[in-house]
């Protein structure tokens, strides 16, 4: 197996253990069909103002998910979806205290080199 | 020797702001009842006021309120940017006027919307479509004519839109919320007074102007010359 390979499989460890940093996501595509993944997720209060460097509130989420484990659930890639008559790529996970929360996608960064995506998310109200 | 008086009370340009965000805290809940009687959804005239906050969108940043559901309204923020003193039409004694900016920013958030019947709600386009709505409430209630002089006539000269700017508030984009904002730069033009030295009365004259039968004016000068 090459490297590059063995780096996609350890992915198993980096991004899906559940011991270590792993959380349940419950992915959504566009045409309804949903998957429970576990991958690593973020939602954090803080930003750094590009001009000053100086740190302010606002609130970033995102995702990372193993593409191929994407697959193995009849998934696709995510990407962000600007379509207004489409439903974007929906990701559900729990806060660390426990409240469910959904977002969306805003943008898509698939690395197929090793086989990550990474997306920053969008709170996505239902209905 | 020192100014008798104590400075308390503020300058017009305070004066000129604050009245400039209680009018439109007074036009949003006007609106909202007008829109009520005519059986349109209220919130849609619904906005914040805010003077003078280096950083009111962050309100709108707030996760509580995407837990709870609670609707965000657009946040409208006034604060005093600038003023220019014309000298044309002032004096160095007593009254200066100034021509000031004051910046009308309005901000909106929105997200991501389900949308039953198929399909979504992009966030930036309602984060945008919604702080164009508040600008158009913003100005149509600043240009009204009832608002000529906000309402401080003999004070303020007039009023005007200068510019309107769209920006994003810092890192904006890169938030779970899309927050979009919009600048109106509104001009005010207005009279500045200033502690005045008590004066001595150095002689009286008084002077009686009347017209004579014929026609002449007559000015009758009555005065203790010493």
């Amino acid at each position: 197996m090459s490297l590059r390979a063995l780096a996609e499989a350890d992915l198993a460890t980096v991004l899906e253990d559940e011991i270590g940093f792993g959380w349940d996501i419950t992915v959504t595509d566009p045409d309804g069909n949903t998957g429970d993944l576990v991958g690593m997720s973020g939602d954090i209060g803080i930003l750094i103002d590009q001009e000053t460097g100086v740190a302010v509130a606002g609130r970033q989420a995102h995702v990372s998910l193993r593409i191929s484990t994407l697959a193995s659930k009849g998934l696709g890639v995510p990407v962000a979806i600007a379509d207004p008559l489409l439903k974007p790529w929906r990701f559900t996970f729990k806060t660390i205290s426990g409240t469910s929360c959904t977002f969306a996608v805003r943008d898509a960064m698939p690395d197929q080199t090793v086989g990550i995506v990474t997306c920053t998310l969008e709170h996505y109200a239902s209905a | 020797m020192s100014i008798p008086t104590l400075i308390d009370a503020p300058d017009t340009f305070e004066v000129v702001r604050d009245k400039i965000a209680a009018i439109l805290a007074l036009e949003t809940t006007s609106q909202q009842a007008l829109a009520l009687a005519a059986s349109k959804n209220p919130d849609l005239w619904k906005f914040l006021v805010y003077t003078e906050r280096s950083n009111p969108w962050e309100l709108l940043t707030s996760d509580t309120d995407l837990l709870s559901g609670e609707i965000r309204y657009p946040i409208i923020n006034v604060a005093y940017d600038l003023g220019n003193f014309d000298y044309s039409v002032s004096n160095t004694s007593s009254q200066q006027v100034e021509i000031a900016n004051y910046n009308i920013d309005i901000y909106g958030s929105a997200v991501q919307a389900d949308v039953v019947a198929g399909g979504h709600i992009p966030a930036d386009l309602a984060a945008v479509q919604l702080v164009h709505r508040t600008a158009r409430l913003a100005r149509a209630i600043l240009m009204s004519s009832l608002y000529t002089y906000l309402e401080l006539r003999g004070t303020v000269w007039y009023r005007r839109v200068q510019s309107k700017i769209s920006f994003l508030p810092i890192d904006a984009e890169a938030t779970v919320q899309n927050v979009k904002a919009l600048r109106i730069i509104l001009e005010v033009k207005f009279t500045e007074l200033a502690p005045q030295a008590a004066t001595e009365e150095l002689q009286s004259i008084f002077t009686t102007i009347s017209r004579s039968e014929d026609g002449a004016i007559l000015a009758v000068l009555d005065s203790d010359v010493t």
